[in-house]
This record gives structure tokens, C-alpha cells and sequence, in this order.
């Protein structure tokens, strides 16, 4: 194989993995930019919906889209109950009191779910199918759905926040707290479709995960910290930044592998992340057009 | 009749009070002017009226109803409209979505409408974000997102703050024309004179007490008040604001 | 019973160790640091470098002092910078690659099987000398680093920390840049976490990247929250509790029969996740604590 192709094929690689990135860094945004806290539960979240993904597999329901579905139910029931019996309590108390609820209810759900699930690793049964062999580029079947899964979901939440009247109070809270409560908009009405947007998103985004990889108790711990590179480098509480700059993590973070190995794939997510905000302290994205 | 009426109201943050002692009342239809120099807790005292201060106290009253146990966010179903003096407006939404995103708007189509008469200069850029407006365009959009739920009152907090003097008489003349449409008006000014002229009456805060009120005409014939409080006639009144 | 009281008094002597260097950080600084195992683990692995080569234990210290301020350094100048939400994510991340480093590293830590043999001082005293001893040398740590927070925070140096925490701004129009105060709270707090790990390395006398997970940091989170942030007094009672909540989940496998050993790991994750939550929910005073009085 000639050099260029194979990291062509790396980059096609990392486009997947940075779909997972983006989308993880988009439910961050969402929260970040609406409730303004960097939320750690959102890695084991995905987790749990890649669990529930399996759960249904395990039923011998072979299609992935009722495993999908499955899994974007459980995470969506899972994310409004976290707000509701826990978060909904510390509006107003500042940032680390929510980050530290945050990262409580991260380590209560991975406790919870390893003590069922066990430490044993997973996989999900996707058909084997003859990859796409593009000029020498070897396009898996399996990416590109997993591609336009993503870019629905995307799609989706944008539609939602640009379309509906609920998005556009999102966005007003995101933009102007205290104008939007002196504009008669009640946060719990906002709140309740924001977790379940972002109960939906993880769903997908573990999907992705464990269908790309295998599922574990720490799958999607492990991709918080890109996920939380991700939001920063697209410019806090920008969710299209968001999604561009996970995809662009992940790019990077496999086209790296070859030089600096694989353990080093987390660590590469935060240098890239260094060295831009030394550049540019607010963010690749972070100038006028942002939600917030 | 009183339609907001303050009484003993003592508001601020943390373990500070910006203001004590307050009483004040707006009547249905009239235009009322809080002065004040700068710092005097002018602004505490609107945002207290709409629930934002973390710490008040005193007794509140709106239309009879006891607006200590509002919520901000249910403020505006009782009639009270809210223009803050800075990020008075979503800068990140359009026009549009400004007036949209407004709650408990009877009939959006007309009333956006009728905002649209008001301001013509929203209704051409109506889909232009906000934070593409002038400075006086901004003012309208955040008047007329104010307006949009028919309150019985508006509070506007430095409404010429940042504007060149042009618009100021602009912004004091769409003021004007509210008490005709059923708007009493609550004004916070540093314009004081200005203010004052356009009034049916009138509060000196200083240092978060009130030190005087009464009828505009007589604060601004008041030589004393207008030596302290309102700068020499000459001088169109302190501004902190950029024009 | 005596060696096991013995035992619990110094780790919870070295997680007072790093409470206290966490309040510096977050009570009196307001610099939201979710790193800190990165210095604590920096430390560690320093002096059970240099004494498994052969220098003295002293020099081991020292060395991991001196080390674990330096790396702060560079990523105190990065994130002062920024706004305090991104310290949080940064120092997170920061953490995370000092594990990285670690376990990849294998020519010099020896990668996921770690270091063993660390030696510990004192040996000439017997077996029970020594272990009071180290409590000894432990608890002197302690005070040193606590004299040395009270002499900081209460200094001209300590006036102008609390000014910049109550306005950062007017400080800065005032000519007095305190990212370089900022900076050197970082890297003294760093410093004494770095110190933290140096001592646990040579209790323990092993070093593997396991024991520098971010778990750590939240447990020391935990411990500040307990004894109330910004309270130096505090930081010994949030360390003591913590140390007992952690034995205690020991207690509960017998409390749980017929739960297995590997799902103990999980239920013990699980409780802490659990008390994280309920202390930040019934202590928000242990949370805000001394940001809130001034």
C-alpha cells in the first residue's frame, strides 16, 4: 500500500472516531451553553447506551436501529432523571458545585452499571460486508451508516434549536440568562427537552462507540476528555464549533498514531488543545457567531 | 389607580443592601422617572420590581398582587414588562426570533404587526441578528420585545444610556406615545432632566434612599434638586454612556 | 491494631496533605483545579525514581517538590489565561497525560507494572519505629505546609490573593498583574501535592499508574468539600472523614453477602458517586465555603 493511502485510510478512520468526539462534545455544548456546567457524566451516559444497544442484542433483536433506539430511550430517561432528582437542585450554586454533582453522578452510573454488566467486554454483531474500494480507499459499509446515523442526529438537534420554539428558548437562555426569566421563559420547560435532547445524542453517539469498538464500563469515560477538548476548541458553547473541532480531533488523534502510538491517542487531544488556545485563548470558533 | 407599589423595599447582593427604604408607586398611564447619579442604586430598584436581585426585602405589589411570590419568569404574566440597559436584547437571535421568543404573547401575527408600525426599522431587517443593529436600533428591538405581551407596565433601565443625542430625543419621543396605548412607564435615567420633562413624576435616589419626589414640573423647578442632582442646564446632565 | 491505626493516620495524613494544597488552589485562590493527582503523581514517581537509582530519600523529596511546581508552570501560564471554565477541563486533561506518560514510558517507570521496592526511611528503627517514625515525618510535613499556606494566605502576598479573588479586575487596572500571583499559588500548591506523592510513594514502596486515576482528585474534592473550602483546619477533619468513608466501604462487603470481589469495585464507585452528590446537594456551605463570606 502507498503512503498516501494509508493515511487516507486513517483519516477516513478518524472521521468516524471524531464523529463520536463531535457528538459527544455537542451534548456537552448544549448543556454548557444552557445550564452552564461542564457535564462529566456525559462519557458514562454514552455508556450506558451502548450497554443498552447490547441489552437488546442480546434479546436476538438483530436490527441496529431498534438497538439504537433502545439505546437513545434509555440515555434520554437517564439524563431527565440526573436533572431532575439531582441538578435541578443546584441552579444558581456556580459552576463546581454542578461539576462535582456532575462527575458524582458519572461514577454512581458507572458503579451501578458495572456491577450488573460486569468487567466483561462486549461487541456488537454488525454484518460483515465487502468494503468499498474507492481508487484504493477502503470505505467500510459499517462507517458510512454510522456516518449518516451521525449526521441525522446533528441534523436533528440543529432542527431543534433553529426550528422549534423550544430550541429558540434554548437559545435565548444560552444567549441572555436574566432577559430570557424577564421574558417569562421558564427553565424547567426548557430543561426537560434539553436533557432528553441530550440523553438522545449520547444514545447515538454510544452506539457509534461500541459498534466502532468494544463495550466496556469505561468506553465513554474515555472519550469525555476529547469530548471536552472538542467543546473548548470550538469555542465553549458553540455547538457547530463543537462538532467540527470533535471531528477534527479525531482526525488528528489517528493520523498521530502511526508517530507517537497508540496509548498517546487521549493525551494528543489536550497538546492540540494547548497549543491552539495559545494561539487563540477563546477557541477556534469562539467569535460572533456563537449560541450563547 | 396604583398599579406597582413599593413599600419599605430593601434590595441588593450577597450580604449587601443597594437599596433601602423604598417607597414608590406607579399609577396606570403615567410616566415616572427614578434619577439618581450613578451608583445610587438606580438599577437595584428595577431589577428588584423584576425579581433578578438575590437578596429583597419589603413588601412589592402589582396590580394588587403580591409580587414577592413571583418568580422572575412569571413577572411578565402579570403585565410587567423589563428593558435592562445593557444586553437588552438575544444578540445571537434575529429580529424575528427576539419578538417569537417572548412567553404569553396573545396573537403573535398581530401584535408583531403592530410592533412593526412602531418600528419601522425592525420590520425591514426583521430577519437580521441582533447583534448586526446600531445602538438605537437595538433600543427599539428591546422596547418593542417588551411590548410584545401587552404589559400594563414597562421599566427601562438607561433606555439612552449608549445613544448619540438624536436618538435620545427619539427614544424619549416612542416613551411619550406609551401611556396612550395603556403603558405606564417606570424610567431609571441618569438623563434626569430629560427624563423629568417628559414625566408626570418623579424620585431622587441618592446612596439607595430616596431623597425626594414628587410632581417632574416641581422636581425640575426644585433649585437645590437641580444643582445636586440634575447638573446645570447647560450641560445635557452626566452620561457615562459612549454616544 | 495499633500498626493499622498507625497506617490510617498517615494516609490520612497524606491526604491532608493534599487537601490542603487543593484549598490553597481553590478555597483561598478560586483556581478550579481537577488535576491535582497529575502533581500528586509527578512526585511520586520522582522520588521513587531518583532513590531506586541511588540518591538519598532527601534528595527524592526535594526533587519531587521542585518537579511537580515546575510542571505546573508551564500549564499555569496556559490556563491563567483563560477563563476559570476552561482551568477545570484543562487541568482534568493535564492529569490524565501525566498517567499517559506514565504507563507509555516504559524505559523509565516501567509502564503498567510499575515501580516496586521504593525504599522506605527509617529502617534502622525497627518495624514498629519506623512506622511511627514516618507518622512522625508525615504529620511534620503537614505542619510545615501548613505554616507555610498560613504565612501566604495571611502575608501582604495573602491580602492581595483575597483582593483578586473578590475582583479580579480592579486588581489588574490597579497595576498588580495577578496572573503571576495566580501563578505562583499554582505551582506552591502544586508543590506540596507533589510532596504528598513523594511520601506515599515510599509508605506504600510501590508505584503504579493505577493508583494516579482521576479518582484521586475527586476523592480530595470530596475531602475539601467535607471539611469546608477555604477552612485550613478543615482540610485535617475532610481528610480524616474521607479516609474513614473509604475504610468503611471495606465493611460493607460483609454487610453484602454473595457480591463478588470485582463487583465490590463497582459498589465502592458507585457509593462515592452517590456521597459526591449528596455533599454537594446538603453541603453547598462546604462547597462555596469562604468565596461566599466575603
Amino acid at each position: 500500500m502507498n503512503g498516501s493511502l494509508f493515511y487516507l485510510n486513517l483519516v477516513m478512520n478518524g472521521l468516524v472516531q471524531g464523529l463520536v468526539i463531535g457528538l459527544a462534545a455537542l451534548a456537552l455544548t448544549l448543556v454548557f451553553a444552557v445550564a452552564r456546567f461542564p457535564n462529566a457524566a456525559t462519557g458514562d451516559l454514552m455508556t450506558v447506551g451502548a450497554y443498552a444497544g447490547i441489552g437488546v442484542q442480546a434479546l436476538n433483536v438483530r436490527s441496529v436501529i431498534v438497538q439504537g433506539a433502545a439505546a437513545i430511550l434509555a440515555c434520554s430517561v437517564l439524563a431527565i432523571g440526573q436533572y431532575w432528582f439531582v441538578l435541578r437542585y443546584l441552579r444558581g450554586r456556580g459552576l463546581v458545585s454542578l461539576l462535582l454533582a456532575s462527575i458524582g453522578l458519572a461514577l454512581a452510573t458507572r458503579g451501578a452499571l458495572s456491577f450488573f454488566v460486569g468487567q466483561d467486554q462486549y461487541l456488537f454483531n454488525t454484518p460483515i460486508m465487502r468494503p468499498y474500494v474507492i481508487a484504493g480507499l477502503r470505505v467500510q459499509v459499517v462507517d458510512l451508516w454510522l456516518a449518516v446515523a451521525s449526521l441525522v442526529c446533528v441534523t436533528a438537534t440543529f432542527a431543534m434549536l433553529f426550528l422549534t420554539p423550544v430550541g429558540r428558548r434554548m437559545r435565548a437562555i444560552a444567549d441572555n440568562a436574566e432577559l430570557a426569566r424577564a421574558s417569562g421563559i421558564r427553565m424547567q420547560r426548557v430543561m426537560i427537552p434539553l436533557w432528553a435532547a441530550v440523553g438522545a445524542i449520547c444514545g447515538v453517539a454510544g452506539m457509534i462507540l461500541g459498534i466502532k469498538t468494544v463495550v466496556l464500563p469505561e468506553a465513554g469515560w474515555h472519550i469525555l476528555l476529547p469530548a471536552f477538548a472538542a467543546m473548548v476548541l470550538g469555542g465553549l458553547g458553540n455547538p457547530i464549533g463543537a462538532v467540527v473541532a470533535g471531528i477534527l480531533l479525531g482526525v488528528v488523534q489517528e493520523l498521530s498514531t502511526p508517530f507517537v502510538g497508540f496509548t498517546y491517542k487521549i493525551a494528543l487531544s489536550f497538546i492540540v488543545l494547548a497549543v491552539i488556545l495559545t494561539v487563540r485563548p477563546q477557541g477556534l470558533f469562539g467569535s460572533a457567531e456563537v449560541v450563547r | 389607580m396604583t398599579l406597582l407599589r413599593l413599600t419599605n423595599v430593601e434590595a441588593g447582593y450577597g450580604d449587601v443592601n443597594i437599596v433601602s427604604g423604598i417607597d414608590l408607586d406607579v399609577s396606570d398611564d403615567e410616566i415616572v422617572t427614578v434619577a439618581g447619579t450613578n451608583g445610587a442604586g438606580k438599577s437595584t430598584i428595577v431589577k428588584a420590581t423584576m425579581g433578578l436581585t438575590p437578596r429583597c426585602a419589603g413588601t412589592m405589589t402589582f396590580g394588587g398582587v403580591d409580587l414577592r411570590r413571583r418568580p422572575a419568569e412569571d413577572r411578565i404574566r402579570l403585565g410587567l414588562g423589563y428593558v435592562p440597559q445593557i444586553a437588552n436584547v438575544f444578540m445571537t437571535l434575529t429580529i424575528l426570533e427576539n419578538l417569537k421568543v417572548v412567553e404569553c404573547v396573545s396573537d403573535f401575527t398581530a401584535r408583531c404587526a403592530e410592533m412593526f408600525d412602531l418600528f419601522p426599522i425592525l420590520a425591514t431587517r426583521r430577519h437580521a441578528k441582533a447583534s448586526a443593529l446600531s445602538g438605537g436600533e437595538r433600543q427599539q428591538l428591546a422596547i418593542a420585545r417588551a411590548l410584545m405581551p401587552r404589559p400594563k407596565l414597562i421599566a427601562l433601565d438607561e433606555p439612552t444610556a449608549a445613544l448619540s443625542p438624536a436618538l435620545v430625543a427619539q427614544v424619549f419621543d416612542i416613551i411619550t406615545q406609551l401611556p396612550k396605548m395603556g403603558v405606564a412607564v417606570l424610567i431609571v435615567e441618569q438623563r434626569a432632566r430629560q427624563s423629568l420633562a417628559i414625566s408626570d413624576r418623579g424620585y431622587i435616589l441618592d446612596s439607595g434612599r430616596i431623597v425626594m419626589n414628587g410632581k417632574a414640573s416641581d422636581l425640575l423647578a426644585d433649585a437645590r434638586m437641580a444643582e445636586l442632582y440634575l447638573g446645570r442646564e447647560d450641560e445635557p446632565s452626566v452620561d457615562t454612556g459612549t454616544p | 491494631m495499633l500498626s493499622y491505626l498507625i497506617a490510617i493516620l498517615i494516609v490520612t495524613g497524606i491526604y491532608a496533605l493534599l487537601t490542603q494544597a487543593l484549598n490553597f488552589h481553590y478555597g483561598f485562590m478560586g483556581l478550579i483545579n481537577f488535576g491535582h493527582v497529575g502533581f500528586f503523581a509527578i512526585g511520586a514517581y520522582t522520588s521513587a525514581l531518583l532513590t531506586l537509582s541511588g540518591h538519598s530519600i532527601a534528595l527524592g523529596f526535594v526533587a519531587a517538590i521542585v518537579l511537580a511546581a515546575l510542571s505546573a508552570c508551564p500549564l499555569g501560564l496556559l490556563a491563567l489565561r483563560l477563563r476559570e471554565d476552561y482551568l477545570a477541563i484543562v487541568t482534568l486533561g493535564f492529569a490524565e497525560i501525566v498517567r499517559v506518560v506514565i504507563v507509555s514510558e516504559d524505559w523509565l517507570t516501567r509502564g503498567t507494572q510499575g515501580l516496586a521496592n521504593v525504599p522506605r526511611p527509617f529502617a534502622s528503627l525497627g518495624a514498629s519505629g519506623q512506622e511511627i517514625a514516618y507518622l512522625g515525618l508525615v504529620v511534620a510535613c503537614n505542619v510545615l505546609a501548613a505554616a507555610l499556606i498560613a504565612r501566604l494566605a495571611y502575608s501582604p502576598f495573602g491580602r492581595l490573593i483575597e483582593a483578586i479573588r473578590d475582583d479580579e479586575t480592579a486588581i489588574s487596572t490597579l497595576g498588580k498583574y495577578p496572573a503571576g500571583a495566580k501563578l505562583r499559588v499554582f505551582m506552591v500548591g502544586a508543590g506540596i501535592a507533589g510532596l504528598a506523592g513523594a511520601l506515599y510513594a515510599h509508605y506504600i514502596t510501590y508505584v503504579v499508574p493505577d493508583q494516579f486515576v482521576p479518582l484521586v482528585t475527586f476523592y480530595v474534592w470530596m475531602a475539601m468539600i467535607l471539611g469546608g473550602v477555604g477552612s485550613l483546619p478543615g482540610s485535617f477533619i475532610g481528610a480524616a472523614i474521607l479516609v474513614a468513608l473509604l475504610e468503611g466501604t471495606r465493611f460493607i462487603r460483609d454487610l453484602l453477602p454473595g457480591v463478588m470481589e470485582i463487583q465490590m469495585a463497582s459498589v465502592r464507585i458507585f457509593l462515592i458517586g452517590v456521597g459526591l452528590v449528596l455533599f454537594v446537594l446538603l453541603r453547598p456551605q462546604g462547597v462555596m465555603g469562604l468565596r461566599v463570606r466575603t
